[in-house]
């Protein structure tokens, strides 16, 4: 069981603070020592500040009622690092921490530095120190502090590394509050600010990619409607394949989003994925849906369905969905095979879901509205009959005029812009006699910007081969 | 003393002297060829006699000194090397050396204008050298000094390049110089200056060095290395700006020695020559040494380094390019070429070496660079142990084929060392060796994390060249595996032009080019054992694209002109079916083509003939593993095409017919017919208590197929109006006029999107530019690679149905 842990691999890209709970979670599912883990939380413990919760670890490991000399006098050090550095930034948390006052700045649009420096005698200085505090809170565990200074730190910050750090730190401390909502802000800014930020090198990038996609996994799992969201954010060119250069252990997630995700979007882009790195995992999920969708041998597939259940009762994230992820897996096998049958002997598909003939009818039917598929039973051959499901040739037609007409009224609204813009730029250049072509050229990269903009929306929609034309990005 | 001052006239006029001599003992041992032992003595004794006649010589000398400069330049081209070895051994002995350095004197003396000073100057001077004897004896050795060494050679040096400088001369004398010098720096500089001078002894563009010349410079330069390593305190001054000390600090010591000796000097010129006053100062010489010996060695405990100008990299990178220019200068199918090849791995000892010695001094940048050359010598070396696909190795995992592996080893230390253009040919190299080694995943991720397909356009070519030879191993790699798409993909972009040849640096057509440009392109090509079979590039390149474009040929018509995967296969496969009457095939071409036209008609036993018939299997590795693999390849395509083609006059197919028929596994043949109901491109559906596939397609009526191709045309005419809009009117102005250059392949770049929509219009319209020539394929390199990663198992072209 313990094979399809990804424990050690998650810990490895996470915080410190954020493999806590991991541990948690395996000392619930009793498939480690328990003494091992504990020793391991003690460790994992000691390495940050969180003094008091050391000791208490310290005392439950070692059975003692007194925690050795060293942790407490550490413990005194904790304290008055915290007490230095409150007295070094009291000046600035003063600010910060006025509400009313950070209203009517920002108001004033005058919520940084500059501005604080001539009227609250803020220097970059502070700033930093207020950072480093911030850091010192979290790393002692006090997340609500750190999130609400490094939001401040992000406002004031004078240097982009300052501010990309903080970022990371608050979705860390809105990570650990729980405060989902505000994590998922931060997750998306960060991936913005990863996009656009310069790396030394594109592994650097990558880096933090991978980074994020971990991180992530706290928000996407546990925010409303979060599931959807994983799969639209993970199957965005960067991270797909941030994915799959650096952790395609995650897949297991992105599969079990696209699973849980009503409309199955993606799945085949997974499939692709889940094959293309099929050497570089084991998985029962992967190996389910590669069985499923390439293979298409769905006994095969069906056999791995216990492996999976087994999986997700180990999962720390995917525990809670194990039931949905069952169903839905058994449901996809039924549509998938129904997909590319017409008619179907009930006995072999009794044999395919792995139910007994006789008693299971009703499982069948069951199936078959769940599936909402076009799909009756035939007793008197004893057969399921798949309806029709392609479409007429007229249907065909439909399809690929339909947006035709939209598109091209599109273009001539921006032909007209363009035949309107030309002319108020010849009568500029006729009256004032200045070269047009400059700024006639900016107007036109203006429009052609928003064009291109819904233009790819479009495109994106509708074409799976522009994906492919891109290789791999983060 | 007279020695010490006249000692560079006497120089110039004694190796005047020597040259001369040589030719006059040319004249003579003419018509004995084999004399080359005899000629030492004969020069010796022509010296001798040239020395002991008077001082008009030397005027004639000067006077003839244009025409017997031919005729020794002619004969050290012949057997220059010979003479010097001779030279060596002779000197050696110690007889030889005695009389050099004698006649110096003479003439030196003959230069003063005192005949008589000769035998009192020789004296004192192997007093010298024995006066705790105090014996007299007539042979003996002169005291080589490091102070002598750095005259002699500064006056060497200050030869250099002069007209009428007998090389080979010179070259003996350095080498004379060589076995004399005890003192490590004083070695080292003698060495170096050797080396550049045998390095120069060819001047001419275009040549190369003979074997014997090359294997000597290699001598050198191990010694040169061994002194390196012995003396912790000599270094080379390696381009830095390490202000070469040595040399100064030698002529300190020498200007204290001078003085010392002068002094002897003036007292030996008083008194009468009695032997011990002769030997007091030497004496007093000797202790003025010994206190500049006491200072240099002080200095070396403390820690100084004494540098000597040179650079040792650019030695061997010297060594190694002759080696290469001999290699491509020689005939590759003669024993010769594969003697010469012998030497390789010597070459390699030796640039590890010297790597090894940058690492021990810690000048990182060299010993990067020596790293490099070392792997780009090694890289294309097949060995079956590290063969994923080699039975042995079934089941090894990449980390212990890694093990052992130098091109790995020393790849992932020119990561972390190097700088960009070392880390881009290392990984290059990288990846060719995993290629070739079978490891095609490997060598892909590598390469798509590596990125260096974004900017290998801004490489020099021949980084360009390598990159291209990468693609062209990886695709090879990728067929071996069985991954036919992706091996098109990757080859597919160097078969754009017919430059192919040229683009891996195997060949250089073009007779157009000027003879600068050609030479040029020479420099560039590659030693044969360096080459990639390219008839088996073309093999893998037909292949490929036979297997992705029949079933797609299918789908849209053996004419049409539509969603082409591969120009060259169409155009050949074309061409060949409009042939009235094809004869038997034997080309790699046409085995393809007629292949393809087995595939067509669905027969794959034909096809599979055919294709298994070509010579290129007899040069794989591993073939029949590959043939294995080839041939599921063959029969699914056969059956995908089969039941493209003919699905329309079937109303079901069965399972186990189409399973009999195409030799397949019937799991195999459900699982391609799922696929590809799946993704539409089979319209039916499994009727699964009889094991029949049942076609649901009916004939569509002339209206609904012309209603299907107006709606296909009103699309087209939608997106172009699209593409129309979408290019800026001002800016990326050529737009219009490369369209106009190539149709089809700029239609396909404005399809990517605006700013890179004309890369191909571009290369055609510069193709004279060099630089760009070897650019021909960036934009699709890019675009097909990086796609490559996605593009796993993509049907040709799916329907736009949905």
């Amino acid at each position: 069981m313990s094979k399809y842990d990804l424990t050690n691999k998650l810990a490895e890209r996470l915080d410190r603070h954020m493999v806590l709970p991991l541990l948690q979670f395996l000392s619930e599912q009793r498939v480690y020592k328990e003494a091992d883990l504990r020793a391991a939380r003690l460790q994992l413990v000691q390495s940050t500040s969180m003094v008091d919760t050391a000791i208490d670890e310290y005392k439950a490991v070692h059975g003692v009622q007194q925690a050795p000399k060293a942790m407490l006098e550490r413990k005194k050090a904790v304290i008055q690092r915290l007490k230095d550095a409150q007295k070094e930034t009291q000046r600035i948390v003063a600010v910060v921490e006025d509400e009313a006052l950070v209203q009517r700045l920002q108001n004033e649009d005058a919520y940084h530095l500059a501005s604080l420096a001539q009227r609250h005698k803020i220097s970059a200085e502070d700033v930093s120190q207020l950072y480093r505090f911030a850091k010192l809170k979290f790393d002692c565990g006090l997340y609500g502090d750190s999130a609400k200074f490094l939001h401040h730190v992000r406002l004031l910050a004078p240097d982009d590394d300052m501010k990309f750090h903080a970022l990371w730190g608050k979705l860390a401390s809105e990570i650990l509050m729980l405060n989902w909502g505000a994590a998922l802000e931060d997750v998306y800014a960060l991936q913005d600010a990863i996009d656009q930020r310069g790396f030394a090198t594109p592994l650097e990038q990558l880096r933090h990619r991978t980074w994020l996609v971990h991180w992530s996994l706290f928000v996407f799992f546990n925010v409303e409607g979060g599931l959807d969201k994983l799969v639209h954010f993970c199957f965005q060119d960067t991270i797909i394949n941030t994915i799959r250069t650096n952790s395609p252990y995650l897949l297991r997630y992105v599969a079990a989003a696209v699973l849980l995700n009503g409309r199955k979007s993606h799945l085949k882009d997974l499939v692709d994925a889940m094959r293309a790195e099929e050497d570089e995992f084991d998985d029962p999920l992967a190996d389910f849906m590669i069985n499923l969708h390439f293979k298409f041998d769905f006994q095969g597939a069906h056999a791995q369905v216990p492996e999976v259940a087994k999986l997700l009762e180990a999962d720390f994230f995917l525990r809670d969905h194990r039931e949905a992820i069952i169903k839905e897996s058994r449901t996809l096998i039924f549509t998938t095979y129904c997909k590319i049958h017409r008619v179907i002997a009930l006995g072999e598909l009794a044999s395919v879901l792995d139910l007994d003939e006789q008693k299971d009818e009703k499982e069948i039917v069951q199936l078959i509205r769940d599936a909402r598929m076009d799909a009756k039973i035939d007793s008197s051959t004893n057969s399921l009959v798949i309806g029709a499901h392609f479409p007429p040739i007229y249907r065909q037609v439909i399809d690929r005029v339909e947006s035709i007409g939209s598109r091209t009224s599109d273009l001539s609204d921006l032909v007209d812009r363009k035949l309107l813009a030309k002319e108020t730029q010849d009568d500029d250049a006729s009256s004032t006699d200045t070269a047009p072509a400059v700024s006639f050229n900016n107007y036109n990269n203006n429009n052609n910007k928003n064009y291109n903009n819904r233009n790819n929306n479009r495109r994106y929609n509708n074409s799976n081969n522009r994906n492919n034309r891109r290789g791999r990005r983060y | 003393d007279d020695d010490s001052d006249s000692d560079s006239d006497s120089e110039s006029s004694d190796s005047d002297s020597d040259s001369d001599s040589d030719s006059d003992s040319d004249s003579d041992s003419d018509s004995d060829s084999g004399s080359d032992s005899d000629d030492g003595k004969t020069k010796r004794a022509s010296a001798r006699a040239d020395a002991d006649d008077d001082g008009d010589d030397d005027d004639d000398d000067s006077g003839s000194d244009g025409d017997s400069e031919d005729a020794s330049d002619d004969e050290d081209e012949d057997s220059s090397s010979d003479d010097e070895e001779d030279e060596d051994f002779d000197l050696a002995s110690g007889g030889i050396t005695r009389d050099f350095w004698v006649k110096k004197a003479d003439s030196g003396s003959k230069k003063s204008a005192t005949g008589k000073k000769r035998p009192r100057k020789e004296r004192p001077a192997k007093k010298a050298d024995k006066k705790a004897d105090a014996v007299v004896v007539e042979e003996k050795k002169i005291v080589f000094t490091p102070e002598l060494i750095l005259r002699k050679l500064k006056e060497l040096l200050s030869m250099f390049g002069r007209r009428g400088t007998d090389r080979s001369m010179m070259i003996a004398d350095l080498k004379l110089l060589a076995s004399k010098a005890s003192d490590g720096a004083a070695l080292l500089k003698v060495k170096t200056t050797l080396a550049a001078a045998l390095f120069d002894v060819n001047q001419r563009t275009g040549s190369f060095m003979p074997t014997e010349q090359w294997t000597e410079c290699y001598d050198c330069m191990d010694d040169v290395i061994s002194v390196l390593l012995a003396n912790p305190n000599v270094r080379l001054s390696e381009d830095q700006n390490v202000e070469e000390n040595y040399e100064d600090e030698l002529e300190a010591a020498a200007a204290a020695a001078a003085a010392a000796t002068a002094g002897a000097d003036e007292k030996k010129q008083d008194d009468s020559k009695s032997a011990d006053d002769a030997a007091a100062a030497a004496k007093e010489q000797k202790e003025a040494q010994a206190d500049a010996e006491a200072q240099a060695k002080t200095d070396a405990s403390k820690g100084k380094v004494k540098y000597v100008s040179g650079n040792l990299y650019s030695f061997i990178k010297r060594l190694a390019d002759e080696f290469r220019k001999s290699l491509k200068a020689t005939d590759p199918h003669t024993t010769e070429y594969i003697k010469r090849l012998r030497d390789e791995p010597r070459l390699v000892a030796i640039i590890n070496r010297a790597a090894e010695y940058y690492r021990g001094i810690e000048m990182t940048q060299f010993a990067s660079l020596c790293s490099l050359l070392s792997l780009e010598h090694i890289y294309y070396h097949y060995n079956a142990k590290f063969d994923a696909m080699a039975d042995a190795n079934a089941n090894a995992s990449a980390d212990q084929l890694d093990q052992e592996n130098d091109v790995v080893a020393l790849s992932r230390q020119l990561y972390k060392q190097g700088d960009e253009r070392m880390r881009t040919r290392s990984l290059l190299c990288h990846v060719y060796h995993l290629a070739v080694h079978n490891r095609y995943d490997d060598a892909r991720n590598l390469l798509l994390m590596s990125h260096v397909q974004d900017n290998i356009t801004r490489a020099d070519i021949g980084t360009q060249i390598m990159y291209n030879r990468m693609m062209a191993q990886l695709g090879l790699a990728a067929f071996r595996r069985g991954e036919s798409r992706q091996a098109l993909n990757s080859i597919a972009d160097l078969y754009q032009t017919s430059h192919v040849k040229e683009l891996i640096g195997q060949g250089y057509g073009r007779r157009d080019t000027s003879s600068d440009q050609q030479s040029i392109e020479r420099r560039r090509q590659l030693p044969y054992h360096m080459h990639i079979n390219s008839d088996m590039l073309d093999a893998v390149h037909l292949i490929s694209a036979m297997l992705a474009e029949v079933p797609n040929l299918a789908v849209h018509g053996k004419h049409s002109r539509r969603a082409v995967i591969s120009r060259e296969f169409r155009r050949f496969f074309n061409h060949y079916d409009r042939q009235a009457f094809n004869g038997p095939p034997e080309s790699t071409r046409d085995l393809v083509m007629a292949a393809a036209g087995a595939l067509w008609l669905g027969d794959w036993r034909k096809c599979q003939d055919y294709l298994f018939r070509m010579r290129m299997w007899a040069t794989m590795f591993n073939a029949d593993k590959v043939k294995k693999t080839l041939s599921v390849q063959i029969k699914r395509v056969a059956l995908e095409t089969y039941l493209i083609t003919y699905a329309r006059q079937y109303s079901s197919f069965s399972l186990e017919h189409l399973s009999k028929m195409f030799d397949l596994d019937s799991q195999v043949v459900f699982q391609l017919i799922s696929t590809m109901i799946v993704s539409d491109r089979l319209h039916g559906s499994w009727h699964q208590p009889t094991q029949t596939v049942i076609m649901h397609e009916t004939q569509p009526t002339r209206l609904q197929k012309a209603a299907v191709q107006y709606a296909d045309k009103l699309q087209f005419f939608a997106d172009q109006n699209d593409r129309l809009v979408e290019q800026k009117p001002y800016g990326r102005g050529n737009w219009n006029r490369n369209r106009g250059g190539r149709g089809r392949g700029n239609y396909r770049g404005g399809h990517r999107g605006n700013n890179r929509g004309n890369y191909r219009g571009n290369n055609q319209n510069n193709n004279n530019n060099n630089q760009n020539r070897y650019n021909k394929n960036r934009g699709g390199n890019r675009g097909r690679s990086r796609g490559g990663r996605r593009s796993y198992n993509q049907p040709p072209r799916p329907n736009n149905n949905n």
